[in-house]
């Protein structure tokens, strides 16, 4: 503990020795972190925006017409027992007629000289939560259209696959750039910390002739590394704050149009906590790797 | 305490620097190598703290074969101060740090550091240029430095490799010194100097390296008679 204190100091002292070098570095890293940053917040709030999306979905089953009373009540039995349905109403065709006149009042002429009531009977299911998958919206609603009596099933399935393929586009892109950006941030902080050891080429030599091990002579530059990533991180966070407030008004009134009942927020604390540690971990395993290749070839 | 086996050395194939060299040096023993530049003294003051290695031959210190003694060198090494000709201060850091990083390394703590460190720069001569860095100090205060460093770990071997030779001659006296003071405090001490004037009226044992081997090993006064 005493000696990691000690490495901790001389890492603090080397970085404050040389301020400017380590602003420029510190600066990089902020906004490779960003680039990353941004791209989990957009990804988190489009996820849950798909999620308020799918909760306002309603499946439709309309029934034949030569359904009865009994059938009617064996389906609402059955719906019982289907795990997906969260709650479901019963619409007989009055109501449905008199949904369709209040929805579209302009197009009531459709029903003149009509003499009977066309709209079918049905019955409106609202999906449980977790409901959120295309392959599992389809093994309900198949199940759904094999009962006895069920005419049709209808849902918002194209607007749901094109949905759900764009969330996943979009994760694929941010899982990408997340790539890209830590392999960035490796080569920055080992680049960094290859470049400080070699200024202190004498240095190095100098604590090996007085028995420093390889540990001794890496560990202040591994915690550098790690200084670096959680500065960085922190740095970079703090500005995506500042941007998320800039244009959290715009961009959420457009995807609460979107998607109803939608509130566009920031990165949940366990993600920031996250994202911190990925800086850190990321600055102290490319210093580490630095400071080896470097031993190893000054030995 | 130091044993050579037939110890050759080249750095070049066939450009042997050292050749078929055989030594004891025994504990408590305070040792000049003497001889022209390009005799060895220096190359042989290396193979003894594992800074070069030998091409042929055995080098043991304290019973330890160097030739096998892998990732425990910086162990070994804390137990062998070194003296250098051209100081090897870290520029950057000041007086005190300096000395402090023999103990750092070692993993005594701050306090006790403290306490070891202004004691030695008091022994040398220094204390009150604690935090002045090494290019604001003198020739003879920076080898001072570079002495305190080497014995503020209490090391059991000394080696000084020409420690006086880029210095005017009051400090060079300061600087040996320093050195008999941690021969009488026990520690073994190796002096390479091709500086006649340093061995010349002592009663220390002198060997005369040329051409990498061994010319002249004379023992004024033997240890036991001491």
């Amino acid at each position: 503990m005493k000696t990691l204190t000690q490495h901790l100091r001389r890492a603090v002292k080397s970085l404050v020795r040389e301020p400017w070098p380590t602003m420029m570095s510190l600066s990089v890293i902020a906004v490779c972190l960003l680039l990353l940053q941004s791209f989990l917040l957009a990804a988190y709030n489009l996820d849950d925006a798909s999620r308020s999306w799918t909760r306002s979905i309603r499946v439709h089953a309309f029934l034949s017409p030569d359904a009865d009373e009994a059938g009617v009540e064996a389906l609402k039995e059955s719906l019982k027992g289907m795990d997906e349905a969260a709650e479901w109403k019963f619409v007989d065709a009055e109501k449905a007629k008199e949904l369709f006149l209040l929805k579209f009042p302009g197009r009531a002429f459709i029903l003149d000289g009509i003499a009977e009531n066309p709209f079918p009977r049905s019955f409106e299911i609202v999906l449980k939560p977790w409901v959120d998958e295309t392959v599992e919206l389809d093994g309900f609603t198949q199940r759904l259209s094999g009962l006895d009596g069920v005419d049709e099933v209808l849902f918002g399935r194209e607007v749901f696959q094109k949905l759900n393929a764009f969330l996943a586009l979009f994760k694929l892109a941010g899982l990408l750039v997340g790539l890209g950006v830590s392999a960035a941030l490796a080569f920055l902080v080992s680049s960094m910390v290859r470049m400080r050891l070699y200024a202190r080429l004498e240095e190095v030599e100098i604590l090996r002739l007085v028995g420093a091990t390889g540990g001794f002579i890496g560990a202040p530059y591994i915690f550098e590394g790690a200084i670096q990533g959680l500065l960085g991180s922190l740095m970079a966070l703090g500005l995506l704050g500042v941007l998320h407030l800039a244009v959290h008004d715009s961009a959420g009134e457009a995807l609460r149009t979107v998607f109803t009942g939608f509130e566009p927020g920031f990165l949940p604390l366990s993600w920031c906590v996250s994202v911190i540690l990925l800086g850190v971990v990321l600055g102290a395993l490319s210093a580490a790797a630095a400071v080896s290749r470097f031993l190893q070839r000054a030995a | 305490m130091i044993r050579l086996y037939s110890v050759s050395k080249a750095y070049q194939p066939g450009k042997n620097t050292l050749e078929d060299l055989t030594l004891r040096i025994r504990e408590g023993e305070f040792t000049f190598l003497t001889g022209v530049s390009g005799a060895g003294k220096s190359t042989l003051l290396k193979l003894l703290f594992g800074a070069e290695r030998v091409t042929g031959g055995q080098v043991l210190i304290q019973g330890r074969h160097l030739g096998r003694i892998g990732r425990k060198l910086p162990l070994l090494r804390r137990e062998i101060g070194v003296v250098f000709q051209d100081f090897k201060l870290i520029s950057n850091r000041n007086v005190f740090e300096n000395v402090a990083v023999t103990l750092e390394v070692q993993g005594v703590g701050a306090k006790e550091i403290r306490k070891r460190v202004e004691h030695v720069l008091r022994s040398v001569g220094l204390e009150n240029r604690q935090l002045s860095y090494p290019p604001q100090l003198s020739g003879g205060e920076q080898q001072r430095v570079s002495v305190a460093r080497a014995i503020i770990g209490q090391p059991k071997i000394l080696l000084a490799d020409e420690p006086t030779g880029n210095l005017d001659d009051e400090s060079a006296r300061g600087v040996m010194d320093l050195l008999h003071d941690a021969h009488r405090k026990g520690a073994t001490v190796v002096v390479a100097t091709h500086d006649s004037s340093l061995y010349s009226e002592s009663y220390q044992r002198v060997i005369k390296l040329s051409r990498g081997s061994i010319a002249a090993d004379s023992r004024p006064v033997p240890m036991e008679d001491e």
